[in-house]
């Protein structure tokens, strides 16, 4: 199962990185950054550019464009506070950077993967239902599901 | 085989708790009971330790670093070397052979595990990972490997039958081994296994892991010591470790860590002198029944699609052509955080040394063990041998 060093030293949220990726949310733009220097899409924020170490990067608003990379329709939540089913995706986004998020979908629990990789998805905006209550960016797709 | 300085390393005791879904005791208690027990097997007090590999879950002590540094007033030794190791298993293995063969110190202890989880006990918080990308989704464990496992399935579509009787294999060796969590339940057939919950898409619930609580100890020395020691000592052939990338910060992607233990394999099998079909006995890092297969292929069992037709073919209960976790695994025997990893060997190093109670391989001479897989973007191989 998983390790993440004690716990205790476990990422620190809403950090100055980060915040302005969530005010933006909260505005209904998704951003993104991107390095001045070489021009790298990148996610999660870091420091610095993960290509060429530049610290001169900005968030820039993105198409909220992407296709689905993978999915899992999850049943059993981090706890019971968590509805499910719910379908966790990897995104891979049109200007060329990935995110984890969720589909708001109905859960393709018996479908092939086949059915759900690879969808054409476009971001939507979901209040978030437990602390800190941010905006979050989910996806649907870009045209209905047959 | 190659001159390398692992190859003077042997473990030459190992020890562990009873395992349970709740141990009425603290997790240091349940460490100390299991570093006790494995200095007992190999013959040794604690005065004879000079190095140690442990981290410090307390009560005592203090919260500085390192935390293994807490155990030379516990054990009431000084010591010369100390690694907090994490995780523990092959990484920690492979850490206190390159002390010990440097020089650095002579004899390690190796210890960790978890208990008295429901009754605050401290070291849960590894299990629920609060990352600000991966927490708000509510991405569980098993969900970053089904991340990576539906990928495989949607390029390879695997027969699901004969994975879950994977599964079902695994978790029949626990139901007939006393010592494990899960003894006494099942057999499982493979519908058996499709017809338990979904966790999370391909998952079911036979197909992962447990969550318990034990912990687990070994003692390594240099080879020439352990000549002079009771047990059959167990050889270090060969070890390696990728570290992708940091886990559950970045979600896992088959096209990156798919392939995550090749380059690991590759480098343990050379210092080994070995090749896969030279390995009696299987210790797989079992966090689902697809890190099974998975692991096969890129350790060059077989190409990469096929791992589940070649392991069900090959047969990997005991008296298979394969056998994989004949102690019952993570899936069925015990599955104790970072402690975890040990069990492996501790169940690897049993094999070779011919006492498994149950699950034991005839003849068993040359062990492989593995730790984590492609969910947690890191990955290690240890090859062990017979030293007899
Ligand atoms: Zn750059």
């Amino acid at each position: 199962m998983g390790f993440v060093n004690n716990g205790d030293l476990a990422n620190e949220n809403d950090n100055e990185l980060t915040t302005p990726f969530w005010e933006a949310c909260a505005r209904g733009i998704l951003v993104r950054p991107v390095c001045d220097a070489c021009g790298t899409n990148f996610f999660t924020p870091s420091l610095v550019c993960p290509a060429c170490q530049s610290t001169e990067w900005a968030y820039q608003p993105s198409s909220g464009l992407g296709r689905v990379y993978s999915y899992t329709t999850v049943h059993r939540g981090p706890d019971s506070t968590w509805e499910v089913p719910y379908v966790l995706a990897i995104i891979d986004m049109s200007e060329g950077w990935t995110m984890l998020s969720q589909l708001v979908i109905t859960p393709p629990d018996e479908a092939s993967p086949r059915d759900v990789i690879g969808l054409d998805v476009k971001v939507v905006f979901v209040p978030e239902n437990r602390p800190p209550h941010r905006v979050l960016p989910m996806f649907t797709p870009q045209e209905a599901m047959s | 085989m190659s001159s390398n300085p692992l190859h003077e390393v042997a473990i030459v005791g190992v020890g562990r708790t009873a395992m349970a879904r709740h141990l009425e005791t603290s997790t240091l208690r349940a460490c100390l009971d299991a570093a006790l027990a494995a200095l007992a097997d190999a013959g040794l007090t604690v005065h004879d330790i000079d190095g140690i590999s442990a981290r410090w879950p307390g009560p005592g002590g203090t919260v500085f670093q390192p935390g293994s540094s807490d155990w030379s007033k516990l054990l009431g030794v000084p010591l010369r070397w100390i690694g907090d190791t994490y995780p523990q298993g092959v990484p920690a293995a492979l850490e206190a052979a390159a002390a010990i063969s440097t020089g650095q110190c002579e004899t390690v202890l190796v210890v960790g595990g978890q208990a008295d989880l429901a009754g605050g006990g401290k070291v849960a918080s590894y299990t629920r990972p609060d990352n600000e990308f991966l927490s708000c989704w509510g991405s569980i464990t098993q969900a970053q490997f089904a991340l990576v496992a539906q990928v495989y399935f949607d390029r390879y579509g695997p027969d699901r039958e004969r994975l879950a009787s994977l599964a079902a294999m695994i978790r029949n060796s626990g139901s007939k081994n006393p010592k494990a969590v899960m003894s006494g339940r099942g057999p499982y057939t493979s519908a058996d296994v499709l017809a338990s919950p979904m966790i999370a898409s391909p998952f079911h619930l036979l197909e992962v892991c447990l969550a318990t609580e034990g912990a687990a100890a070994m003692v390594l020395t240099s080879r020439e010591r352990a000549r002079d020691l009771p047990q059959t000592p167990v050889q270090l052939l060969g070890g390696a470790c990728e570290w992708f990338r940091q886990q559950y910060v970045d979600p896992p992607r088959y096209d990156e860590v798919g392939r995550i233990g090749e380059d690991a394999g590759r480098r343990a099998f050379a210092m080994a002198g070995m090749v896969p079909a030279d390995v009696d006995v299987l210790e797989l890092y079992d966090i689902n029944i697809f890190e099974v297969v998975r692991q096969l292929e890129v350790l060059g069992f077989c190409g990469e699609g096929e791992g589940t037709d070649f392991a069900f073919e090959a047969g990997i209960s005991e008296d298979g052509r394969l056998p994989i976790n004949t102690d019952g695994g993570l899936l069925s025997f015990a599955h104790i955080g970072w402690g975890g990893p040990t069990l492996k060997i501790v169940e690897a190093v049993h094999q070779l040394r011919g006492e498994a109670k149950s699950g034991q391989v005839a003849g068993a001479r040359t062990a492989l063990v593995t730790g984590a897989g492609s969910g947690a973007q890191y990955h290690n191989v240890l090859v062990l041998g017979r030293d007899d």
